[in-house]
């Protein structure tokens, strides 16, 4: 299955689905943001930090907006889409630079030899805010 | 998150961009699946990275008018190369490896989306 075989499908998993398959659920949702995991899966260390957005925005003063996003989990939303399907900021209502990566690589960790897979979103330029207000900022995904 | 305007910079002409950012805090979840669905609160911890774009593949002009994406642009497809550790606590618990890293998807762009999508 292929990562815009999972846009495309609004990928929602069947009742029951095992978290055990980490590529899968990698590619999927992941997505905040650097992974290091066994090489069998997802059940090693992970720096996984997750705040949906949108519970993000609505404390910040001058929050933007986030993007539609194309992710559903188990009923959930996630303002986001998948690394080279889609609009690669999670920032709406913006006009500016972006820059994104997923990258996979291999290091070490406090127990031996991990995987990691990081995917880092840095957006800057102009956007509007919640509040209507045209704002100029840079953001990280992190 | 919003970050300080000289961690990041960003030149699509050139297809190279770069992050930067120090010991910074971040709530750990430990799973994937915890990171999704907070069904136990986050541990503190820090990371420190490096990123890099760079060496353009491709160059292409996008403009998307789907309802869920509304957004366009011109983006450099780019390799990209990533250095970070992560501290759980006081203790590091991962240090990336320079050698041995794939880009699966690297891009820099000039992009607009929502209200700057034109019609």
């Amino acid at each position: 299955m292929s990562l815009h075989d999972l846009e495309l499908r609004r990928f929602t998993p069947p009742v029951g689905a095992s978290f055990g398959h980490g590529h899968f659920w990698e590619r999927a949702v992941s997505r905040r943001t650097f992974i290091a995991g066994a090489a069998a899966g997802v059940g090693g260390t992970a720096l996984l930090a997750g705040l949906p957005m949108t519970a993000m925005a609505k404390s910040t003063s001058g929050a933007p907006r986030p993007i539609p996003g194309s992710i559903d989990v188990a009923g959930s939303h996630f303002h986001i889409n998948l690394p080279g399907a889609g609009d690669q900021s999670t920032v709406f209502d913006f006009n500016g630079f972006v820059a994104a990566t997923d990258t996979a690589g291999v290091g070490k960790g406090e127990f031996g030899d991990l995987t990691f897979d990081a995917d880092m979103r840095i957006m800057e330029g102009e956007y509007i805010d919640l509040a209507g207000r045209h704002q100029h900022a840079a953001f990280g995904f992190i | 998150m919003r970050i300080p305007s000289g961690a990041a910079h960003i030149d699509p002409g050139a297809g190279k961009a770069s992050f930067h950012m120090e010991d910074l805090a971040i709530p750990d979840y430990g799973s994937i699946p915890n990171g999704l669905f907070h069904f136990a609160p986050p541990t503190p911890g820090r990371v420190s990275f490096d990123i890099e774009w760079s060496g353009v593949t491709s160059r292409n002009k996008v403009r998307n008018p789907d309802p869920m994406q509304r957004f366009g642009g011109e983006f450099a497809s780019t390799r990209t190369h990533v250095t970070w550790r992560g501290w759980n606590g006081g203790t590091l618990v991962f240090e990336s490896s320079d050698d041995g890293q794939a880009t699966v998807f690297g891009q820099v762009g000039q992009e607009f989306n929502g209200a700057f999508f034109p019609g």
